[in-house]
């Protein structure tokens, strides 16, 4: 079950960082003191 | 959006209070600044005008008027000139300052000759006692032909009657002119502007001439029209100074019956303060004082929290090891999550005193005698003095900073200070010069007072500021662009800091930094770990290999479960990474672990941290509850046997990090400022080059 979680939470992750720097928003027009950075 | 809802723009000139205002009639919590050159985008807020009224308030740019010199002031112009239902607003706000109101009412002046109905809503009246100033308002709203409301946006005075004004003046269809000064300047010229269309007002046309702005509503022919008229240039500058001229001697005709300055009642301790922050010799020694005691502050007063936050992560880290079931999960949480997470949060009292200094000098009005202290030093430079505001407010990150450029009229002047804005040390390099200072620069007092720490960061800061000015000085030299370049600063009135504001700002800046990177940092540490705790058949093999080689070693268990933990770290997926990167950072000073930081802190600096706390978390063994700073201190060099992060280690590192870029999104919106990816590309590989060749000669001359 842990083995389980920690696959999910991994393809999760990696996910997050692709959407992130691989294919970023475009929503971030209009934006003031620290949109987009980090 | 209700299509009953009120389209209000708000318009100023620059530093008068608007986004104030905004905050108060949206309830939002924009940034505000007693600076010029704060808001250079639109920002959209609803306010609920009455019981059954909503207005959508638009921020736009400060201008001093609707001839636009740089990106933030054209951005009002498009907006005005809008004639879709959509996107056209049906009521101006425009703030001015009580104390500038003649010059205010130049922008309020064109901004009326386009016939949409206006509100003028004067600031800071709070301050008009002391300044000496009286207003007949009955008379300046029957001499101007609008409502005026007097309002001090800080102290939330006068907001209810800028709703119900905004509501009588949107029942008005149409507007009547203030000036009409065309007429004055060439009747029969006018009247044949105005022929072209029945659809815009004649101040409108104008406009489109003159700013050779046409709105897509404007048709082929009428366009083909007006721009018949731009072809006497001549002519047309002499008309705009005309223009000029004619509505400056309509508002002094109002003003001198409704607005009176009594100098006896006026006090004059600007004037004072100003000769000494701008003095050419105590200008200077205030700024750098007022850093000093910054950077003191950021390791005096932080250390306490810093240390609380650094054990807790530990014994939080402990304590799910005893408690939680063995298993990769258990794995995962305290050797990835806990430790990567801790690595940015034991930043927050760093970076936070950082920011509420910074909020501080915004707040007061000493950043705009800064702009004006250092314009000669910049020009000087390549770049001129509203390229301070980018360079310092870079301290807290690059992104605003180069959106900060859009003030800047020039654009050689502004696309130097794009390129070297990410020299400036932003809140991202703290974390690692943090730890890197603490670990190589002995904690003690010199003469007494001065933290020996606090003036290492110093310098760093000032590296940071040096290699912008040195970097914009080549390419002021190099860069063949051929632009114009003028200075005009807002000297703002001294404030007290409004606490509600410092403290906003203080926290939304600070939950930028750790939710910003703390996501980031969690996802780098969940994949981490895992490219740490998994590989090939070597990776598998390596504790029967360990175990083999033991047998004569007289180990204890402890340090056979060390030997197999790091054999197994060298081993997996992101040991075999850092391996194949090692010939390169090498000459550096450098192992394949702290390259493994270097990888992942492409994405933002801070990661690099995190990532050192992770791997060594996994290479540790389960009974290692040290903090991360004990972790990285403790790491032996195997080829000396001496500490990995000595002296000239964590110099070459610090170097490598105030002169790379280091940050994909600081590399994302350098693309989206110049339009170009040229730009970009060649401040990432020279920054990296610059990088390199600065922290390999550090490592080779210190060691």
């Amino acid at each position: 079950m842990q083995e389980i979680i920690v696959y999910f939470l991994v393809a999760f992750a990696v996910a997050f960082l692709i959407k992130k720097y691989v294919i970023p928003s475009k929503k971030n027009k209009g934006c003031s003191t620290d949109c987009g950075c980090h | 959006m209700s299509k009953n809802d009120i389209k209000v723009a708000l318009i100023g000139n620059p530093n008068t209070g608007k986004t104030s205002l905004f905050n108060q009639l949206t309830g939002l919590s924009q940034k505000v600044g007693n600076y010029p050159g704060v808001t250079v985008d639109k920002k959209e807020g609803t306010s609920k005008l009455s019981a059954t009224q909503n207005a959508i308030i638009t921020d736009l740019p400060g201008t001093y008027s609707i001839n636009p010199t740089s990106i933030d002031e054209s951005i009002v112009l498009k907006t005005l000139l809008k004639k879709n239902i959509k996107e056209s607003p049906d009521v101006i706000l425009v703030v001015a300052d009580v104390e500038n109101l003649k010059r205010n009412l130049l922008l309020f002046s064109q901004i009326k000759d386009l016939e949409i109905p206006t509100v003028l809503a004067i600031n800071m009246v709070d301050q008009m006692h002391r300044k000496g100033i009286s207003i007949d308002l009955s008379l300046l709203k029957k001499e101007l032909n609008t409502e005026v409301i007097l309002i001090s946006a800080r102290k939330n005075e006068g907001i209810k009657e800028v709703k119900e004004a905004i509501i009588r003046c949107h029942l008005v269809a149409k507007a009547s002119p203030l000036c009409g000064v065309n007429h004055k300047i060439d009747p029969e010229y006018f009247n044949t502007l105005k022929e072209i269309s029945p659809n815009y007002s004649l101040y409108e046309l104008w406009l489109m001439v003159t700013q050779n702005n046409f709105p897509g509503t404007v048709t082929k022919l009428e366009k083909e029209k007006l721009l018949a008229f731009k072809q006497d240039v001549s002519k047309l500058k002499k008309y705009q100074h005309k223009e000029t001229i004619y509505r400056y001697q309509e508002i002094n005709k109002i003003l001198k019956k409704t607005y009176i300055v009594d100098k006896t009642k006026a006090t004059d301790l600007r004037g004072k303060l100003d000769k000494i922050f701008t003095h050419k010799i105590f200008g200077y020694v205030i700024f750098s004082l007022i850093l000093l005691i910054i950077f003191q502050s950021i390791f005096d007063l932080a250390s306490v929290p810093m240390d609380f936050i650094d054990a807790t992560f530990a014994q939080l880290s402990d304590f799910a090891k005893s408690n939680l079931p063995d298993g990769v999960l258990t794995d995962l949480l305290t050797e990835g999550i806990i430790s990567g997470v801790g690595g940015v949060i034991i930043f927050i009292p760093q970076i936070a005193i950082l920011f509420l200094f910074i909020a501080i000098l915004e707040e007061t009005g000493y950043m705009s005698r800064v702009v004006f202290l250092m314009d000669k030093i910049m020009r000087r430079f390549g770049m001129n003095g509203k390229s301070i505001i980018p360079l310092i407010s870079g301290t807290a990150c690059a992104i605003p900073a180069i959106m900060a450029t859009r003030t800047i009229a020039s654009w050689k002047e502004r696309l130097i200070t794009i390129l070297v804005t990410p020299f400036t040390t932003c809140s991202a390099r703290l974390p690692v010069y943090a730890i890197l200072i603490a670990l190589i620069i002995p904690d003690k007092k010199i003469l007494g007072f001065l933290n020996l720490q606090g003036l290492v960061l110093l310098s760093l800061y000032a590296l940071g500021f040096a290699s912008a000015i040195l970097a914009a000085y080549i390419l002021h030299k190099t860069l063949k662009v051929e632009s114009k370049s003028f200075f005009v600063v807002e000297m703002p009135n001294y404030k007290l800091p409004s606490i509600k504001n410092v403290f906003f700002d203080v926290v939304e800046k600070t939950k930028a930094f750790v939710f910003g990177a703390g996501k980031i940092i969690l996802a780098l540490s969940i994949v981490l770990w895992f490219l740490a705790s998994n590989g090939g058949a070597a990776y598998e093999n390596a504790e029967k290999v360990i175990l083999e080689n033991v047998d004569n070693q007289n180990l204890n268990e402890q340090e056979v479960q060390q030997k197999i933990a790091s054999l197994k770290l060298e081993n997996s997926f992101i040991g075999i990474l850092g391996k194949s990167i090692e010939p390169v950072i090498r000459p550096l000073g450098y192992d394949w672990k702290i390259g493994i930081a270097l990888i992942t802190s492409f994405a933002a600096r801070e990661v690099f941290v995190g990532t050192l706390a992770t791997i060594y978390s996994v290479e540790a063994d389960d009974e290692d509850t040290t903090t991360i700073k004990q972790k990285m201190a403790s790491e032996m060099n195997p080829d000396t046997g001496k500490k990995r992060f000595n002296f000239p280690v964590g110099m070459s590192l610090m170097v490598f990090y105030a002169f790379a870029m280091q940050c994909m999104a600081t590399f994302a919106i350098v693309k989206r400022e110049t339009k170009t990816w040229k730009w970009p590309l060649i401040q990432l590989f020279g920054m990296a080059l610059l990088a390199y060749v600065a922290s390999f000669l550090t490592y080779q001359i210190l060691s």
